[in-house]
């Protein structure tokens, strides 16, 4: 194997391709990896995967990414990294890395690819099943691979089964209801500069399988001793496996401590990779089993009932010695070692079993919490489900009594630099439950999630909780609630290809192309791309508002009004339920007619409005606000699908099938005559709120006389694939008439003088339609939904919120909408703060008016007429006058 | 001269090597509502001669099977799309006044994106959260869900071909998404 | 992410499907409530701790309604039947359901 060259904090070094960045900075010798984030101390590599509490990186090179420990990255030429003291910053600029995201349904999910994981799918594939097998190593093996040794033969075979999917580099980060598993593959990062074009950097895998088998391995755990964060003290198969797979050569002699057989045969390792292994002390009176006997027939000393008390340092503050306790008769003894190799025991990881609320019992056989969970949808196996193989008998023991001097020292989470010191504080200010310790410590807390914090909390819990009284057993204490995601994940791979454009839907018109060739601006209601306006060259948006408003007052203007809702409604009782759902009456509306309608939920609340037209006996189409298309859809097939299932009524949205365009303004009528030659657009023959069918080019063309601006206006209906060439030919013709094109701040000045209120601007769905100074369209005769309501005595209550007009006292001053309402001269209550009354609900400047003007919700505001207000807005106090939301043309003159 | 739009223009990318992607503008597309079991029902596909799917999920053709010009998706109990079938509302005309059901013209409601190539379905995957293997998703079924956040229908036409009809004012969106989608492929 | 069986369509993700709060409470005649029987209508519903029967709708796909027996403790989903039949047993109890 070649070796490459990469940077860490400004030095190159090399390594071999492929190998842990920890393990090749570790055989260059350096040790003293970074400081502690709070308390300085020096820091080095204590484990071997994502449990790394020290040494976290900075990646220089490709995405930039922070807080990665050194522990899981791979190996490539020119990788470039710097240290963290435990504080990462994001780079200055975007990560232009591509992540992706896929779904995938399988028969039998096994996560993790070790021994077990590998047992189970061969167990699966034999069964017949589809696997999908992830594991976050570059290869399969789990442990093995520490230990250089290959995948059994007959489990290597099934590698190249066709039923199986293998994902390596791929974590599960959460187990959520019915088997769903959010995983992340880091797919491109171990490939350094020869990666395919367009491969993502990490792909979230959203995997819903029949059945999970989590084989999630197990964490080595560390001991509680003072000054347990030197360099130079690591759990001890970590130190084995830097020392005999990846050649580290920097120690030369070691102590083991241990609680159970994983510290023999770690010390094994040590000493035939040519480390002198001072001693083995193992905290237990008694060990049994061929590695404790390899041990000692290489001549290892082997210490029962001894564990670490305390280590120190030389001038650098790497590990110089170790003090030793007998734990029988409490003597102690210092001896010198550059390496402090420690075992606790193993962890298995439950991270995942414990998201979907599966507790983990607490064996005192493995001296581990365990989950052993099997049912048909979820297995545990291996070490997890207490597997742990070999020749262990494990002891349970936390690490040795310290005073408080020592307590100081004794580093329960190191990233966090939280001792047992703090802890014994936490219980101290009367702490108990492990999660109120862990949010006064903040053990647990760091990018590690107390990966090996965890059973030390535990552990010291058990002991001081006590009280006195004998110790506790850590089921007693309980773990701490894991949540995901399992690892850290970059925010980039959540978006996933949800970013820049398409991290929304952007709805568009059939006229979407025309407006965007004559310049309009876009606003965004809801998903849809409106224009907002159309400026000509050097025109502000006030100029173009201005020139659109007098356009469609004073000539002929043309509105892109295609994203309004628009639901066919056909069936004998179609007219029957109309209604019901509207206010108003619709089954007296003659064919060929439209009417405007308002629709309540069943609390009275104002819902949703719009103009429904009947096109034949039991043929309505029926219109909704932009905003409301989706939800009045699913309201009416709520009604007729779970209370009134007898009425034959069918609801289909052809909101995109029709196309409207409005043609708004005095001259619009002698316009569109010039197109339309089928129909007389007269008013006599053709009156204000009907509708004809006629076509234009041959193209069929549905025309209503309905204004949303009090003008002389036409609706003209297009299927989709047409809307164009008819926009196009008004256009056209246009041309003579000086047609302008508007957006939608004109329609809302427009609009507004008229006092239509827009539901969702002007309301809040806390108004009825009295609020609204609609009793008109409230009927009488007949029930609909909501008016029960109506009777409600705080439904008619004295001041309700309700709309009127507002003129500023200053007719320059445009009020921002939200702005609250105050009474005239009001002043601070007793808790300093001045009563509102309302607040504005729209605002504009209207050129028909030469003035500004407002929408407002005002307590008991229809009462309230000609009554001055104040607005205060930032440091200024305006003043407006409360009047009718009508402004102009209250005789309804100029529609026709 | 009159243009005819459709939301993508007719547009296409990549190839039948890997995932082809295109726009089939204009597909005729009828809305049917009609009570299943009911006479209107019998009636109604008696004038269209042609049979309903039973089942939601299912696609039948009109005509011989593997041919696509004419077909029927089942979407819920009582609610059918009739695909490429320009004459099927007039057929239905005369049944108005008679039978209970709704018969629309959505031609423009929709369009729709065609995917055809080895990996259609591992693109289509990548933005589809529906079970997609065979047993779950074989040719001859349809599914409405969400696709990059917009209400879509994904039909399986052949083993790998696939529509996705998509609302024209979405179209963008998701062609936009899928062509991101196939971006490893094409 | 739920995966709730519709009765149409089958087992589909949650996001599909919008909530509908309490099954079985059927819309009352509004003129024989009294101000407050008709405000608990709009505003009450039942909130148990363990098996509810809910309506759902599975909006992104069949556009259909139907009811749900969903554990509000263990997220397990139960069975889903339509409007309008008679409701399986509360699932693990043997208890006869309500209908509507």
């Amino acid at each position: 194997m070649s070796s490459i060259s990469f940077s860490f904090d400004d030095k190159i070094y090399t390594g071999n391709p492929g190998e842990p960045m920890a393990a090749a900075l570790l055989r260059n010798g350096l040790l003293h990896f970074t400081n502690s984030t709070y308390h300085g101390r020096p820091r080095a590599v204590i484990g071997l995967g994502v449990e790394e509490p020290n040494a976290l990186v900075q990646l220089l090179t490709g995405t930039k990414e922070s807080m990665r420990p050194a522990t899981v990255i791979e190996l490539v030429e020119g990788i470039a990294a710097r240290s963290l003291t435990g504080v990462g910053s994001l780079p200055e600029e975007p990560d232009k890395a591509r992540y992706d995201k896929t779904n995938r349904y399988v028969d039998t999910l096994v996560i993790g690819a070790g021994l077990a994981g590998l047992a189970a799918a061969d167990e699966a594939l034999r069964a017949g099943r589809e696997v999908l097998m992830i594991d976050d190593q570059p290869g399969p093996g789990g442990h093995l691979r520490h230990l250089g040794q290959n995948v059994p033969s007959h489990l290597q075979e099934i590698l190249k089964h066709t039923n199986l999917t293998y994902l390596c580099r791929c974590t599960a980060t959460g187990l959520y209801d019915q088997n769903y598993v959010v995983a992340i593959e880091r797919r491109s990062e171990h490939l350094g500069n020869v990666v395919p074009a367009n491969r993502s950097q990490i792909r979230v895998w959203h995997i819903r399988a029949d059945q999970v088998v989590l084989a999630t391995g197990a964490f080595q755990r560390p001991l509680l001793f003072a000054n347990n964060d030197r360099p130079g003290i690591m759990l001890s198969h970590a130190a084995a496996t830097y020392v005999a797979h990846y050649s580290v050569k920097i120690f030369s002699v070691a102590v083991v401590v241990t609680v159970d057989n994983q510290g023999y045969r770690d010390a094994l390792r040590l000493h035939r990779a040519g480390v002198k292994v001072q001693g083995v002390y193992d905290a237990r009176s008694a060990a049994n089993g061929p590695s404790v006997d390899s041990v000692k027939a290489a001549g290892i000393p082997v210490h029962f009932r001894s564990t670490v008390l305390d280590t120190a340092s030389n001038a650098e503050g790497i590990l110089q010695s170790v003090t030793i306790q007998n734990l029988d008769t409490n003597k102690i003894f210092q001896t010198e070692a550059d390496l402090l190799a420690v075992s606790g025991g193993w962890t298995p990881i439950a991270d995942l079993a414990t998201h979907i609320g599966i507790k983990p019992q607490w064996s005192e056989e493995h001296s581990a919490f365990l989950v052993n969970h099997v049912t048909s949808q979820l297995r545990t196996v291996g070490m997890l489900a207490g597997d742990f193989g070999g020749d262990d008998d494990p002891a349970v023991f936390f690490g040795p009594v310290l005073d408080s001097e020592q307590a100081r020292s004794a580093y329960i989470d190191l990233q966090r630099d939280s001792t047992l010191h703090d802890l014994r504080r936490g219980i101290g200010a009367g702490l108990h439950s492990i999660e109120h310790i862990k949010r006064y410590t903040t053990i647990g807390t760091a990018h590690d999630q107390g990966k090996t914090s965890g059973m030390l909390t535990i552990g010291a819990l058990c002991q001081l909780n006590a009280d006195g009284k004998p110790i506790l057993s850590p089921n007693d204490v309980g773990t701490l609630s894991f949540r995901p995601p399992y690892v850290p994940v970059p925010f980039a791979a959540l978006a996933g290809r949800e970013r820049g454009t398409l991290s929304d839907p952007i709805r568009v018109t059939a006229l979407h192309q025309w407006h965007i060739e004559h310049g309009a601006v876009f606003e965004d209601v809801g998903q849809w791309k409106r224009p907002w306006y159309f400026p000509k060259p050097g025109e502000k948006m006030e100029d173009a508002v201005i020139r659109e408003c007098l356009a469609a007052r004073e000539g002929v203007a043309v509105m892109d009004a295609s994203t309004l809702g628009k639901i066919d409604i056909q069936g004998p009782d179609a007219a029957i339920f109309l209604d019901r759902i509207y206010t108003n009456m619709f089954s007296t509306l003659p064919e060929g007619q439209c009417r405007y309608g308002l629709m309540c939920k069943a609390d009275g609340m104002v819902f949703d409005d719009g103009v429904t037209t009947r096109l034949g006996k039991n043929h309505f189409l029926m219109t909704t606000t932009t905003g409301g298309a989706a939800r009045v859809l699913a309201w009416l097939e709520e009604w007729l699908q779970t209370e009134w299932p007898e009425l034959k009524v069918y609801c289909t949205s052809v909101t995109e099938h029709i196309a409207t365009i409005a043609l708004v303004g005095p001259k619009s009528r002698q316009l569109l005559q010039e197109l339309v030659t089928g129909i007389d657009l007269s008013k006599e023959v053709f009156p204000f709120m009907h509708s004809r069918e006629t076509s234009i080019d041959g193209i069929p063309v549905r025309i209503a006389r309905i204004s949303f601006s009090g003008e002389l206006a036409f609706e003209i209906n297009v299927t989709w694939s047409y809307a164009r060439h008819i926009w196009e030919r008004l256009w056209t013709i246009g041309l003579t008439y000086g047609l302008t094109a508007y957006g939608t701040e004109t329609m809302h000045v427009l609009r507004a003088e008229k006092g239509y209120a827009i539901i969702g601007q002007d309301t809040d769905g806390t108004q009825t339609p009295y609020d609204l100074n609609m009793s008109w369209i409230v009927s009488k005769k007949k029930e609909f939904i909501g008016k029960r309501s109506f009777k409600l005595p705080w439904l008619q209550a004295a001041g309700r919120q309700q709309l009127v007009g507002l003129l500023p006292d200053n007719d320059e001053d445009i009020i921002p909408e939200g702005a609250y309402i105050t009474s005239f001269n009001a002043s601070p209550d007793d808790s300093g703060k001045t009563p509102h009354i309302g607040f504005v609900t729209s605002a504009y400047y209207s050129p028909a008016l030469r003035r500004s003007f407002a929408l407002a919700l005002v307590a008991g505001g229809l009462d309230r007429m000609s009554e001055k207000v104040n607005l205060p807005i930032g440091g200024k106090v305006l003043s407006a006058t409360i009047c009718d939301a009508v402004f102009i043309d209250k005789e309804n003159l100029r529609r026709d | 001269m009159i243009t005819i739009e459709s939301p993508l223009k007719g547009i296409s990318t990549g190839t039948t090597a890997t995932v082809l992607l295109r726009e089939l503008p204009g597909l005729h597309t009828l809305d049917l509502r009609v009570a299943p079991g009911s006479t209107a029902a019998t009636e109604v596909t008696r004038a269209l001669s042609m049979d309903l799917p039973q089942k939601p999920g299912q696609i039948q053709n009109r005509s011989t099977p593997g041919r696509d010009e004419a077909y029927a998706l089942c979407l819920a109990p009582d609610w059918w799309l009739i695909v490429g079938y320009p004459e099927g509302l007039e057929r239905l005309n005369s049944l108005k006044e008679q039978f209970h059901f709704s018969a629309v013209d959505v031609s423009g409601q929709r369009t729709t994106v065609e995917l055809e190539g080895p990996n259609a379905r591992e693109v289509l995957a990548h933005l589809w959260e529906q079970d997609l293997r065979e047993k779950s998703f074989p040719v001859g079924s349809v599914s409405q869900g969400l696709m990059a956040k917009a209400t879509v229908i994904v039909c399986r036409m052949d083993p790998f071909r696939y529509r996705v009809m998509v609302r024209s004012s979405f179209a963008l969106h998701v062609w936009q998404a899928l062509v991101d989608a196939a971006k490893e492929w094409i | 992410m739920l995966y709730i069986p519709c009765p149409h369509c089958g087992l589909r993700n949650e996001n599909e499907f919008h909530y509908g709060a309490e099954a079985g409470v059927a819309y009352p005649d509004p003129n024989t409530l009294s101000d407050s029987e008709w405000a608990a209508y709009l505003h009450i519903r039942a909130n148990p701790k363990g098996w509810h029967a809910e309506r759902w709708v599975h909006f992104a796909g069949c556009g259909r309604w139907f009811n749900l027996w969903r554990n509000t403790i263990t997220h397990e989903i139960g069975p889903a039947y339509l409007p309008f039949t008679k409701q399986p047993k509360v699932p693990g109890s043997g208890q006869e359901g309500s209908e509507k």
